[in-house]
């Protein structure tokens, strides 16, 4: 009897094992957040601002020169038109890993614009995030977290 | 009064030396320098361009020593980036050399597969500080005297270690590498525990061995 009313709780256990590594999504490639201005937007301003943050080089590997991309749109999405050189002017960027911070400077990329780029060098498995806060074009941008796909060994990429 | 009059010299020339790397102003990411074509009277070529812009820089920046870059040349048709590109043979008779202290180096570029106009070289800078690169020839009937583009310096990779590095990275495999010697962690520990092991395996085998028998 005792045995039976194990077993259920068991099996259920071990599904949950099992499944959670393909349900628990690791932090996706690049990701985007939209910001709304409250209120009643200002002529020639933005009501929305979206920034898609993610790695130069995917996938990250340690010990591998990347860097941190950062993209800045007047809209809600990636295919807006891009704020270019300044967008970045009244925004704090820091990168986080376990316990330690960074704050990060960015330059603005010369060929794409909207884009702004800064070199690191991950020195540690696992997940990195990077926290924005400031305003953007007016709109004011709370701390936000970007969680950065996962810095990985290089073992597994060795071939042969 | 001979020594007065060494003092003002000294300490200007003290204070040039303080100051100078902050006023010189460290090589741009890219640059781009436009170079006219000299016209010659009674002599009219009107398929040739008037100016070709030629614009130089790392592919990745901030460079960094040891990390396998590139030099970028695009070449345009104009007097800025945004006139046509020259294609495919912008280079063809051209001589670009990299610089680095007294050492040069002639570099062999290839039409970009994707962007007409760019040309690159692969170069891993070894050291650190300016590198200079020196291009000289003709471009589609231009001139192009000896011209030296000072390029983005080239960095530490310390500054951009995060977290800070402390040892070995856990992940990293250094085998491949080629040119790092680094050691694996324990590794002649690990050998001589493993002999050990074996020695204290075969002799208390050897001792209980009346023990185990059943």
């Amino acid at each position: 009897m005792m045995k039976t009313k194990l077993i259920v709780p068991i099996i259920l256990a071990t599904a949950i094992v099992a499944i959670v590594p393909f349900v628990i999504h690791p932090a996706e490639a690049h990701i985007l957040k939209t910001f709304n201005m409250p209120g009643t937007a200002m002529p020639g301003m933005p009501s929305n601002v979206s920034v898609k943050i993610g790695w130069i080089n995917e996938p990250p590997l340690v010990g591998d020169t990347n860097g941190i991309q950062l993209f800045i749109y007047n809209g809600t999405d990636d295919s807006a038109p891009p704020i270019a050189n300044t967008g970045l002017d009244n925004m704090k960027v820091t990168i986080q890993y376990g316990g330690q911070s960074k704050a990060l400077n960015f330059d603005a990329s010369d060929d794409t614009p909207g884009e702004y780029d800064t070199a690191i060098i991950p020195t540690q498995i696992g997940t990195y995030n990077v926290i924005i806060q400031g305003t953007i074009a007016g709109v004011t941008i709370p701390p936000t977290t970007y969680p950065m796909q996962e810095v990985e060994a290089k073992d597994k990429y060795n071939f042969p | 009064m001979k020594s007065r009059n060494l003092v003002i010299p000294v300490v200007a020339a003290l204070t040039l030396i303080i100051i100078s790397p902050y006023v010189t102003h460290p090589a741009e990411a890219h640059i781009l320098k436009t170079f006219a074509m000299q016209s010659m009277p009674g002599m009219n070529m009107p398929s040739m361009p008037a100016n070709v812009s030629v614009k130089i820089g790392w592919l990745h920046e901030p460079p960094l020593v040891g990390d396998l870059n590139e030099i970028d040349v695009y070449v345009y048709n104009g007097t800025d980036d945004t006139a046509p590109p020259i294609a495919n043979t912008g280079l063809d008779n051209m001589t670009i050399n990299v610089q680095y202290g007294g050492q040069t180096k002639t570099l062999g570029f290839d039409p970009s597969d994707d962007t007409p106009g760019l040309y690159t070289a692969a170069l891993t800078p070894d050291q650190l500080g300016t590198y200079n690169v020196i291009i000289q020839g003709t471009i589609n009937g231009t001139n192009i005297p000896s011209t030296t583009y000072p390029m983005q310096e080239v960095e530490s990779k310390d500054k951009y270690y995060f977290p800070p590095m402390t040892g070995n990275m856990p992940g990293m495999n250094m085998s491949n590498t080629g040119t790092n010697n680094a050691v694996p962690e324990f590794g002649p520990v690990a050998s001589l525990v493993l002999v050990l092991a074996i020695i204290s395996v075969v002799i208390v085998t050897g001792k209980t061995r009346g023990f185990l028998k059943f």
